[in-house]
């Protein structure tokens, strides 16, 4: 079972696969190394060497500092990329007035039911995918005019759970 | 002269006092409340507070400063560099309450601390200096006028300033006007003086300055020169001793001109002659600082004196212990200011805590700075996070070592301009000596945004580490995503379980 990553560096882009025991750069197996962290520095023991990078944070972007260089970090786990390309899609406005599932997952709770009114970005409804409770936010303005699930279900990748108007 | 009150903060107030406690001096600091925890507080042997946040509340507040100086019993003031220590006024007030001051005499300041003034002089004493208004504007029509007859580009520079505040180049008239309204709110609000004089913009000179020092019996002396056009906005970034631009011929013609012009004003103490040197050879003074200055560590490393101990000398009446001949270069000295900031982000001052700071050390290195772990960097004074300077027999050697002390240095909490300067000690620009005032803003800035978008730089193995360490400490959400203050202590508290187990991710 691997997670995956993308680690944006200025503007490359690395996919990273990982388990216990190996990680994967772009493809390229590397076994899984030992290392410590302390404040934001990473110390690192790999390929004979000791090696540190530190990690530091300036508003909401991050920047790697390695062998007195600094680079623009982005981190990406596989959760966060679908969250972003959900998101991506429910505020794409055209498609606007319904509300799908865009991993699957369980649904925790509702927020809202019919006849309510709901703006743009507001949470909707909560969905366990990945382990991790995700909120659902209204792609628009509008009023809730079904709700197709109910606390509980199962949802698959792509459901309508709500119909806004 | 046996105390000295520091009327300063930060690393020079540090460095004064080190000096101090060499020479067996008591030293008594001040400090603001922001600063209560400060290094320089710390290393010296008293303290007085002077309350306030803001420098004018504090560290230049004159009446506060001298009644601390009473009351601690301090025989001196030394003014260190910025706040109150290029102020005649206050300079002349601490001599007539009885004190010593550790820096040039109140008339020497006035006549190089206005521009203007000091350009006059400086011509009717022969020293070469940039065609410009004979004086502080009086509107923009003045400017106007003169820049139609010097030509564009012009400069804008405060009569008072220093430190690229009050200073704007312009290039055309149609931007004259409003430059000149913005350099004199600049001008007013960082000196409380909006005279702003108008000179011809010099393209593409160098920023040389020569290290004068004058005892009060008329001996003067030059210590050789800095190299200084490493620069962005006025404001240095990497400075050097010797400049490689500079012959010894050169250095004897530029020195004996600063000494010149250091006698015109019957200068005492420390001082710094800022010259433009064009690609010509040829040479225009620029300005005098008459106090130490930032970077007085690298004529300090190739001259082997403390020009602290020295300044203190003089201020006791003492001569100049070595005459112009007995002054020998030796090797090559570079500093780095590691400033808090943001380079790509127009190098915006970055504040918070020094939450890790390890500095580099061993071999041909020093460092001056005010700063320990756990530092607040605030909004209210410079960001500087120190000068680290490097030595070496020749230039290449100590290029070489600033960038392993680069390589060696870690930080977290703040961002900092280490990597590029990094970036630009590797540069040919840079080893080449082939750069001047413009280079950083014209061809390094850019390069560097270039450069650190190019993150195939890094080795392979690197971005895996990252997302393991990432999944490990479970910080995913909070390295990327939501406000600041949560994550940080939720990636710490996870390390610091890491760091106690050696945990295997």
């Amino acid at each position: 079972m691997f997670d995956n990553a993308t680690i944006t560096i200025g503007k490359a882009k690395y996919e990273v696969r990982q388990n216990d025991n190996e990680l994967f750069v772009n493809g390229q197996r590397f076994d899984m190394p030992e290392f410590a962290l302390t404040d934001r520095l990473v110390r690192v023991r790999i390929n004979d060497s000791i090696e540190e990078f530190v990690v530091n944070r300036n508003g909401d972007d991050l920047w790697l500092s390695f062998h007195g260089r600094a680079f623009p970090l982005v981190i990406e786990t596989e959760r966060e990329k679908l969250l972003r390309v959900a998101s991506q899609d429910t505020e794409g406005g055209m498609s606007g007035a319904i509300v799908k599932a865009q991993m699957p997952g369980l649904v925790v709770r509702i927020a809202v039911k019919v006849g309510d009114t709901v703006k743009r970005s507001d949470p909707v409804l909560i969905l366990e995918a990945m382990k991790m409770e995700n909120e659902v936010r209204a792609p628009a303005d509008g009023v809730v005019k079904e709700v197709r699930v109910k606390e509980r279900d199962s949802v698959d990748k792509g459901t309508v759970m709500l119909v806004l108007e | 002269m046996k105390s000295i009150l520091i009327a300063n903060r930060g690393e020079i107030a540090v460095r004064v006092a080190r000096t101090c406690r060499e020479m067996g001096v008591k030293t008594i600091a001040v400090y603001s409340d922001v600063d209560k925890n400060s290094l320089h507080v710390r290393e010296a042997d008293h303290m007085v507070a002077l309350g306030g946040e803001t420098p004018a509340e504090s560290y230049l507040d004159q009446e506060k400063i001298i009644r601390a100086a009473k009351a601690s019993g301090a025989e001196a003031i030394h003014p260190g560099y910025g706040f109150l220590s290029e102020n005649a006024g206050f300079a002349d007030k601490v001599e007539k309450s009885g004190l010593i001051w550790v820096g040039p005499p109140a008339s020497a300041i006035n006549a190089m601390g206005s521009k203007t003034e000091a350009r006059a002089l400086m011509i009717g004493a022969n020293v070469p200096v940039v065609p410009g208004t004979k004086g502080a504007v009086k509107d923009a029509n003045e400017a106007i006028e003169f820049a139609r007859s010097a030509g564009f580009p012009v400069l804008l520079k405060a009569a008072a300033g220093g430190g690229g505040k009050g200073m704007r180049v312009v290039r055309n008239e149609g931007d004259l006007a409003n430059a000149l309204a913005a350099a004199q709110r600049e001008a007013k609000s960082a000196f409380g003086d909006d005279a702003v004089y108008v000179e011809k913009y010099l393209e593409e000179p160098k920023h040389i300055e020569v290290q004068i020092f004058a005892d009060k019996h008329g001996n003067a002396v030059y210590f050789g020169e800095r190299e200084c056009s490493m620069q962005r906005r006025h404001q240095k970034i990497i400075e050097e001793a010797p400049s490689s631009a500079v012959s010894p011929e050169l250095r004897a013609k530029i020195g004996a001109t600063a000494v010149m012009a250091a006698k015109a004003c019957g200068y005492v103490n420390a001082g710094t002659c800022e010259f433009l040197l064009d690609k010509n050879g040829d040479f225009y003074f620029l300005e005098m600082n008459t106090r130490l200055q930032v970077e007085h560590p690298v004529t300090e490393m190739v001259t082997g004196l403390d020009l602290v101990r020295l300044q203190i000398e003089v201020a006791r009446g003492k001569k100049l212990p070595m005459t112009q001949e007995q002054i020998q270069l030796r090797g090559h000295a570079v500093e780095v200011r590691i400033y808090a900031e943001e380079v790509m982000g127009g190098f915006l001052p970055s504040t918070g805590k020094l939450s890790l700071w390890r500095p580099s050390s061993g071999p041909g290195l020093r460092e001056d700075t005010g700063m320990y772990e756990g530092a607040e960097i605030s909004r209210f004074y410079d960001p500087m996070i120190s000068k680290l300077v490097a030595y070496g027999e020749t230039r290449e050697a100590a290029t070489d070592r600033m960038v392993r002390a680069l390589r060696e240095y870690r930080i977290a909490g703040v961002m900092t301009n280490i990597g590029f300067c990094r970036f630009v000690l590797d540069r040919e620009e840079f080893r080449s000596g082939n750069f001047d005032t413009g280079t950083v803003e014209r061809i390094l800035l850019p390069a560097y945004r270039e450069y650190i978008e190019q993150g195939e730089v890094v080795p392979t193995w690197l971005p895996g580490v990252i997302a393991a360490a990432n999944k490990v400490f479970r910080t995913e959400i909070n390295l990327a995503k939501s406000a600041k203050g949560s994550q940080q202590s939720a990636w710490k508290t996870a390390g610091r379980r890491a760091a106690m187990s050696n945990h295997r991710g």
